[in-house]
């Protein structure tokens, strides 16, 4: 295990997306602005997150909470060094494991235990990593003979259950997961939290977006609550429940344009 | 859990990420020693991507073959007529010439989809951008290989052989060290500039007209039209690997204008990239 304890601090991140893309994405403006006809007025950005800021510590299992495009996909991707933050610092200590797309790496026509090699590979791992990992997915997802099957044929519920067991196949010791496990059924809830017990030590970080009240109660200890691209409020898990249903209660105002 | 590889270990070891807008160099360099630290892994990984490309096809691979001799039969009776070539040493000729071209084509259009094809994954966890390319490349040379048996028979038959052959292995080095960079470089462009992908097949299909492969080089020697020739950085590119296999060296001069075209690109292209990966995610 590492001997540094695990940690993720964030400082002060703000992360914007250029906007104007799908517009400018062609040879007809480059050209145009080259030759000096357009201008760089065109370029739109949207802060996707502001001024966030926060610590996780090892043992630490945190909810993000908020309402759709409020940024807690961002944040997590931010986390995973998908994006990089245009301002701020963001330094993780530890190895990860994100479950960001439960797809990521997957090809429909292999059998699901040809994808367990497939995603494998994508996280880094050869064939004979992850031949020792293979008889416990297997079980984790009760797929039975399923597993054999192309994954083009699988439930989203099957492919939740692959997934989940793939990614928890290994120990991290920071998880990193989006609300797509919402996919699978009560039973897959009970034994994927039993997964999550197990490899959970005292050093991990768990951080969990999701719109399911009762999955963050189980899981997690504390919140972190995102509303429109910025921190709410960084409390216990209850507080934060109550502060995002009371920001969803609130009539909706549409995003001013830029 | 406790029975952890050696490759386990390695990764886990990778711990700590610190990302603040001013270390674009040092990412950008990080990219690139990663995507060398795990050459194994993206050697199996593009082996296993042409296997997933014929799974449900009968013949597979055989495709590859079957549509260079198909392009070579059709066309050696008529071309060696009408270019009054010898028609045994023009078979050799348009064989080597047609599987080294596809390869350039399929290889510039595969670049272009680098990272738009692996959207996914990009937007899932942190990646390395020059993996890819090199995946791709790896990937695209083994899929050109498919046509090695042909090569090597019709080399065999046409008497080639020689000790000229074995410069196939520097010219296959050269391509790859040129086609790194100019894949990258195609591949960001690509992804902010989806035009891109149309201009590279315009480009290769009017410059397919352009370079010697169905026509004999030595046929233009006057100047100033062998410029057309020589001024065309695929003609030194196709000669370093072409020559070796119709028993011939290649003339320094391709090496040199290959070495030209390595050093212009990696340049250019890790400006582009020290500069613009972070925002590469944006763009796809």
């Amino acid at each position: 295990m590492s001997k540094k304890t695990p940690m993720i601090y964030v400082k002060n991140v703000h992360v914007s997306f250029p906007l104007h893309l799908d517009q400018t994405r062609s040879f007809r403006r480059a050209i145009a602005r080259v030759a000096g006809l357009g201008s760089k007025t065109g370029r739109q950005y949207k802060a996707a997150l502001s001024s966030i800021s926060f610590k996780a510590h090892k043992g630490e299992r945190i909810a993000l909470l908020g309402s759709n495009g409020s940024g807690k996909t961002t944040l997590l991707r931010t986390l995973s060094g998908v994006y990089q933050a245009s301002e701020g610092t963001v330094v993780r200590r530890g190895s990860v494991a994100t479950m960001i797309n439960n797809t990521m790496g997957m090809d429909f026509y292999s059998s699901g235990l040809e994808n367990i090699f497939l995603r494998g590979m994508r996280l880094g791992f050869t064939r004979s990593d992850m031949e020792k990992h293979v008889e416990d997915i297997v079980e984790f997802t009760e797929l039975g003979d399923d597993i054999f099957r192309p994954v083009r044929t699988y439930s989203s519920g099957m492919l939740a259950r692959l997934s989940f067991g793939i990614a928890t196949s290994f120990t991290a010791d920071i998880y990193l997961m989006d609300e797509w496990i919402g996919a699978g059924d009560s039973r897959f809830f009970t034994r994927a939290q039993e997964r999550i017990d197990r490899l959970f030590s005292e050093n991990s970080i768990l951080i969990l977006a999701s719109h399911s009240d009762a999955l963050l109660r189980n899981w997690c200890t504390k919140g972190i609550v995102l509303d429109g691209g910025s921190i709410s409020l960084i409390a216990d898990i209850e507080s934060c429940i109550a502060r995002k249903n009371e920001i969803m209660k609130a009539p909706r105002v549409k995003a001013q344009p830029g | 859990m406790e029975k952890r590889s050696k490759n386990f270990d390695r990764i886990a070891q990778k711990k700590v990420y610190f990302a603040k807008p001013s270390k674009d160099n040092m990412m950008a360099l990080l990219d690139v020693l990663n995507a060398l630290d795990n050459m194994k892994l993206y050697t199996r990984r593009a082996w296993n991507e042409i296997k997933l490309k014929y799974s449900r096809s009968v013949l597979g691979p055989l495709w590859e073959v079957a549509t260079t001799v198909a392009f070579v039969f059709g066309f050696a009776l008529l071309g060696s007529i009408i270019f009054n070539e010898n028609r045994t040493q023009y078979v050799a000729y348009l064989t080597a010439g047609i599987i080294y071209w596809q390869f350039f084509v399929v290889n510039l259009n595969e670049a272009s989809n680098a990272f738009i094809a692996n959207t996914s994954e990009i937007n899932t966890q942190s990646v390395s951008y020059f993996g890819i390319i090199v995946n791709i490349l790896l990937r695209n040379i083994m899929i050109m290989a498919h046509n090695l048996p042909l090569l090597i028979g019709v080399a065999y038959f046409t008497g080639n052989f020689g000790w000229n052959t074995l410069l196939f292995i520097p010219g296959m080095l050269t391509l790859v060290l040129v086609f790194l960079p100019i894949n990258l470089l195609v591949a960001m462009i690509t992804a902010r500039y989806r035009d891109t992908k149309y201009a590279i097949s315009m480009i290769m299909q009017f410059l397919f007209y352009f370079t010697p492969i169905f026509w004999p080089a030595d046929r233009i020697t006057t100047y100033p039209e062998r410029l057309l020739i020589e001024l065309n950085p695929f003609y030194h590119l196709l000669e370093v690997v072409r020559a070796p296999s119709l028993g011939k060296a290649p003339d320094l001069e391709n090496y040199l204008v290959s070495l030209g075209i390595f050093v212009t690109f990696t340049i250019l292209s890790s400006l582009a990239f020290v500069r613009f990966r972070k925002r590469l995610v944006y763009w796809l």
